[in-house]
């Protein structure tokens, strides 16, 4: 059988995680640009080298119960045509874009794997969380890792 | 063989590409082709022989038939044409045409071309293949051999006059292989020569992204450029303190040496020596320290202006690869000319020029569709059909002439007719009809703002639809998509002589100039095209020249109304006003523009003006001075702060025909900036056209004028009624044309006046000086006696009691025989539009009264008051009607000068009519065609007198009415204007005398009418 690494990383004291693959780079300490007028869970805009990126506050897509990001830490995923030609499996990419983005994190956590069995559906309604943006959950010690459906994240902002 | 199309996928792609590009160049041939007809050099026929022919050799390689036939058939008619055997009619090269278009398609659409249907085509293309003429030297299918050979051939042979098979198979093959290299625009029909450079396929995607890594080398320079700037200025504040130092150890050493002296003399030079060294020492190190920074400093700064100036130049060459020729739309346009005059029987030339700028390609992309557009546009509506046109007196050929040329840093492509025009009133209608504008709107619309119409949303020209165009997504969509390309549009139409249609393009979009601007400490980048004007308002004129009209703040510009928004409200962004007491900012929530339950904008300005108050006193010296915003820039964080408060600072943005103010915090500095696109989850957000990187690495959205405008539904409705209302009555002034009167007294109650055209000079002349002699008065004037005259005694005025010490005499000109009027008192100059009553005073001497200032005035008639004083010098234009029996209109726009003239006109026995404006004389001129003469004012309202004569001289019944201009001024350059116009004679208004003498001497010479 085989097995998917998470990244593992935290809203609030909830636990994601996020196939690695998906993960270009982790980035501290930058400075947000905030967009007037754009949709809420926008945070704002950052310089990557040269390149925007639109950071997402996923908490906010995802209804959470959250003030603010505790740490400015953030996650950029990789834009759809660096993961095709990374061939990475469509069921992960999918839905990605084009659009270079990253996810507003409190903390990281370890890179965790698992035997693909072990993740079971999400259920419709998790923690007050909508089941769509879930794409399953692992339990592990007694803790739950929530798999986080990142195209229907990316995509909810867009509405 | 059929080769597998994942194989050579490569090999497909190539030979698609290089195919679409033979065919691009076949178009502009074939038409050349029908063009010359019989006498087509064989050259040509060449040329499309050979460029179907490896069309049909690549696509027979891969197996695709269907191409293969086609291109087969249609080069075999090609090759009849090339032998003489067939003239290629405007029939044959329909069929080729059509047969090269569905080869388009198939090649596009390659792997399914062989279920597309040729039948149609082949059917067609075989009645040219099979005449009469010889059989084509080949037979249906080609054999594989022949065509894999192909690639292997020798060089060309191009000068053949009658070509043999066999040397035509040398040409064919050399064609196979001519190489596609030679670019996209070598289609230019004329057959030049072009020199070859060597080029090279590059795929786009590559270019893209050297485009984009070169966009971010800039970003980077800008990076390095301002960090280095940072640290050189603290390097240099250190060479300052190496200076210092320096003095402070040598006073040092010294005091150190005095103080030693001062203790005993007895110290030797070894002490002196000691202390000058160690401290020498410490300098010393302490120099090291620092100069070596400096040193560095220096040789980085040098290093750093390289990299500076070697990322321009690299990025310039970068941009220069996307550049294209716009002749790659233009070789796009003679198809359809043609195509489109066939269909609507008319006759257009097309000239192109240009071809050779280069635009930005996705610029050139994006302008094939509008040009195509404003080209149907143009042979749709502008030019007329050819009896049309010769009715018109033109070449029953039209004209159409697209040029590309540059202009500044922007590529001018022009679109010019000599068709009909638009004309404003049917455009007018027809925006009425479609209920872009309002009846009320249409009536006070200018012609130019008329025909600008057209492009408005949902508006359509053609009376109806028809396939060609008119179907109502036309010229604004064309607008919107130049718009988007970061290009104008402008037009200039004069009816029944053309329109010509500047479109203003930028030669590359990806890197812009752009104002940074702040608010709320937030950096935004305006992009400069769209930026119209910068206005500063002073903190003590804010409340002055700030106005609220109905739903909007404005201010007054150039004599308009700019409605007024401030960024932060547009943005939402929480207004924070500064806390008198504790100089705390404080969040405002009193007004936010985007809070639709509030009433928007009435209150936000009172909030600005409430601002403005609670910092008055700080500001208020320093607002005084105008400061220039490249300095504002440079000032410290707490200072900005502070002027933000003390001035107001406007964007004059352009959004299509309208524009507004943008109220911002700072101007800081122009700075040319990368332009990045918004990722789709900011599609949403229409008031930002991308994003930015700033040198400081930080990003900075780019505003998005239309968008904030579209944003703000701003209701431009308002402000430009009450423009429309402004012109309208500007339009009614002028109308009336408003007088310049003098106001003078003569020491009664009453104020009298008469026009300061008329006035030569006023002298003030000690009453002693006036000397009486026979009861007339006189005084000394440029050496001359000067007969002057008092209103009492000609005109039936009171008397004054007393004359004060210094009277006034006033001297009229444009009069034969000079007088002079006494006054007691020249009160002003006033311009009035008061209308003149002739009733209540009536009486030689006097035109009529008014009321001027509130004071009963009345008009002094100098030719009367003359008259009445010297009836000798008068005698012979007064002793008879010498007009008698005359009809005359007199198009005059003044009331006064007209109730003037029609005086002397009916006292020389005229019969007169007016009209008030030059259009009113036309419809006058032309319903009633027994006017003896047409007298003309020159400046009018809505046809001046010019252009009245112009018509008139233009009009098959009214060319010999003789025409005499009347004008106040009298300027050289009215009068050649004028008589070249065909106006047969100038006079001076109010000048009866001369007036009918002039009258006289034309009807004389030009004969006179029906007396």
């Amino acid at each position: 059988m085989s097995s998917r690494k998470f990244f593992t990383f935290f809203l609030g004291e909830d636990m994601f995680g996020i196939d690695i693959l998906l993960v270009r780079e982790i980035i501290h300490g930058f400075s947000l640009t905030k967009v007037e007028l754009s949709p809420e869970h926008v945070s704002g805009l950052l310089n990557l080298r040269g390149q925007v990126v639109t950071v997402i506050d996923p908490a906010i897509a995802l209804s959470m119960d959250r003030v603010k990001p505790s740490e400015n830490i953030c996650l950029i995923l990789k834009p759809e045509s660096e993961l095709n030609r990374l061939a990475v499996p469509l069921s992960i990419s999918e839905g990605i874009g084009e659009d270079s983005a990253g996810l507003m994190l409190d903390d990281i956590g370890d890179v965790i794997e698992f035997p693909e069995d072990e993740i079971e559906p999400s259920p419709a309604n998790l923690k007050g969380i909508n089941g769509k943006f879930l794409s399953g959950v692992v339990r592990k010690d007694g803790e739950l890792m929530l798999i986080m459906n990142i195209s229907e994240v990316l995509n909810s902002s867009v509405l | 063989m059929k080769l597998g199309l994942e194989d050579d996928a490569e090999l497909v792609g190539e030979l698609v590409q290089e195919s679409k590009e033979h065919l691009s160049n076949i178009e502009p041939d074939l038409l050349l082709l029908e063009e010359k007809g019989a006498d087509v050099s064989p050259d040509l026929v060449n040329r499309v022989f050979r460029a179907m022919h490896s069309i049909k050799g690549g696509f027979s390689f891969l197996g695709f038939m269907n191409i293969t036939n086609l291109a087969h058939v249609m080069e075999t008619v090609l090759s009849r044409v090339r032998d003489g055997d067939l003239t290629a009619t405007p029939d044959v090269v329909d069929a080729l045409l059509a047969g090269s278009d569905k080869l388009t398609e198939l090649i596009d659409n390659y792997a399914e071309s062989e279920g597309i249907s040729i039948a149609k085509h082949l059917e067609s293309l075989e009645v040219f293949r099979t005449g009469s003429g010889a059989a084509p030297t080949e037979k249906d299918k080609i054999s594989e051999k022949e065509e894999t050979e192909a690639p292997e051939t020798k060089e060309p042979e191009k000068k053949e006059e009658k070509p043999s098979a066999q040397v035509e198979a040398s040409e064919v093959l050399a064609g196979a292989k001519e190489p596609a290299l030679n670019a996209p625009v070598s289609g230019n029909e004329k057959g030049k020569s072009v020199a070859i450079v060597e080029s090279l396929r590059v795929k786009l995607d590559l270019l893209n992204s050297l485009m984009n890594l070169a966009g971010e080398l800039v970003l980077t320079r800008n990076q390095i450029v301002s960090q280095m700037n940072q640290r050189a200025s603290v390097i240099m504040g250190g060479s300052a303190l190496q200076e210092k130092i320096g003095d402070l150890t040598a006073q040092s050493s010294k005091s150190v040496i005095d103080g030693a002296n001062a203790l005993g003399a007895s110290l030797n030079g070894e002490f002196e020596a000691l202390v000058e060294k160690e401290f020498k020492r410490v300098e010393d190190r302490f120099f090291g320290l620092l100069s070596s920074p400096l040193s560095e400093v220096q040789s980085i700064k040098s290093v750093v202006q390289q990299v500076d100036f070697l990322t321009s130049d690299m990025q310039e060459k970068i941009m220069a690869t996307r550049l294209q020729p716009v002749g790659a739309v233009f070789s796009k346009l003679p198809r359809i000319v043609r195509d489109l005059t066939r269909s609507l029987n008319k006759q257009v030339k097309l000239e192109t020029s240009g071809e050779d700028v280069e635009l930005d390609k996705s610029i050139i992309e994006a302008l094939s569709d509008p040009l195509t557009h404003l080209l149907r546009n143009c042979l749709d509506h502008a030019i007329e059909i050819p009896d049309e046109r010769e009715k018109a007196g033109k070449l029953p050929e039209g004209k159409v002439e697209v040029a590309a040329y540059h202009e500044g840093d922007q590529v001018i492509i022009k679109i010019a007719d000599d068709g009909r025009g638009i004309n404003p009133d049917a455009v007018k209608g027809k925006a009425v009809e479609k209920n872009v504008i309002t009846q009320e709107e249409a009536g006070l619309m200018s012609d130019k703002k008329a025909q600008e119409l057209i492009f408005a949303p949902g508006f359509s020209m053609a009376a109806k639809v028809t396939g060609v165009s008119g179907r109502g997504v036309g010229m604004d969509v064309v607008k919107t998509n130049i718009e988007k390309l970061g290009g104008t549009i402008q037009l200039d139409s004069s009816v029944g002589r053309g329109t010509v249609v500047l479109l203003k393009l930028p030669l590359t979009m990806a890197i812009i100039s752009s104002l940074l601007v702040e608010v709320r400490g937030r950096q935004f980048a305006v992009p400069q095209s769209s930026l119209d004007d910068i206005v500063r308002i002073r903190a003590e004129d804010v409340a002055k020249r700030v106005e609220v009209l109905g739903d909007s703040a404005v201010i007054r510009q150039r004599g308009k109304l700019l409605p007024l928004i401030r960024l932060s409200d547009v943005l939402g962004m929480q207004n924070r006003i500064k806390n008198p007491k504790s100089g705390e900012l404080i969040e405002d929530n009193r007004n936010r523009i985007v809070d639709k339950r509030q009433k928007p904008l009435k209150s936000i300005f009172k909030s600005m003006f409430a601002e403005i108050e609670n910092e008055s006193e700080e500001s208020a010296s320093e607002a005084s001075t105008a400061v220039p915003s490249d300095l504002l820039a440079k000032r410290s964080g707490k200072e900005r702060r502070k002027n933000t408060r003390s001035a107001m600072h406007i964007l004059v943005l352009k959004v299509g025909i309208h524009r507004f103010g943008l109220v911002v915090d700072e101007l800081l500095n122009n700075e040319e900036i990368v332009v990045k696109p918004l990722s789709s989850f900011l599609k949403k957000c229409k008031c930002y056209g991308g994003a930015t990187i700033l040198g400081d690495g930080k990003v900075a959205m780019i505003l998005d004028p239309t968008g904030i405008a579209n944003y703000m539904e701003m209701k431009f409705t308002d402000v430009e009624q009450e423009n429309l209302a402004q012109e309208n009555l500007d339009a009614k002034k002028q109308e009336v044309e408003s007088q310049r009167l003098l106001m003078f007294k003569n020491g009664t109650e009453e104020n009298f006046v008469m026009n300061i055209d008329l006035v030569s000079r006023i002298d003030k002349v000690p009453a002693t000086d006036i000397e009486c002699v026979d009861k007339k008065e006189f005084i000394q004037y440029q050496g001359k006696s000067l007969r002057v005259l008092r209103l009492h005694d000609f005109l039936p005025v009171s008397k004054p009691e007393t004359d004060p010490e210094i009277m006034y005499v006033i001297i009229p000109k444009l009069v034969k025989h000079k007088l002079g009027i006494i006054a007691s008192e020249v009160l002003d100059v006033a311009n009035t539009d008061s209308k003149l009553n002739t009733e209540s005073v009536s009486g030689l001497g006097m035109l009529g009264s008014s009321i001027i200032d509130g004071k009963l005035s009345i008009f002094v008639d100098i030719y009367s008051l003359f008259e009445s004083a010297e009836p000798e010098h008068f005698k012979h234009t007064t002793s008879g009607k010498l007009l008698n029996g005359k009809r005359i209109l007199l198009a005059e726009d003044t009331a006064f000068f007209r109730h003037v003239t029609i005086k002397y006109l009916e006292g020389a026995g005229c019969e007169v009519d007016f009209a008030e404006n030059g259009e009113k004389a036309w419809n006058m001129l032309n319903s009633d065609t027994k006017y003896d003469m047409l007298l003309t004012d020159i400046n009018m309202p809505r046809l001046n007198g010019i252009e009245l004569t112009k018509k008139v001289r233009s009009s098959s019944t009214l060319k010999n009415l003789p025409v005499v201009a009347c004008t106040s001024l009298g300027f050289e350059r009215d009068r050649e204007l004028g008589l070249s116009a065909g106006i047969d004679a100038y006079e001076m208004k109010l000048d009866k005398e001369r007036l009918v003498k002039t009258i006289l001497q034309v009807f004389e010479e030009k004969g006179g009418g029906n007396v």
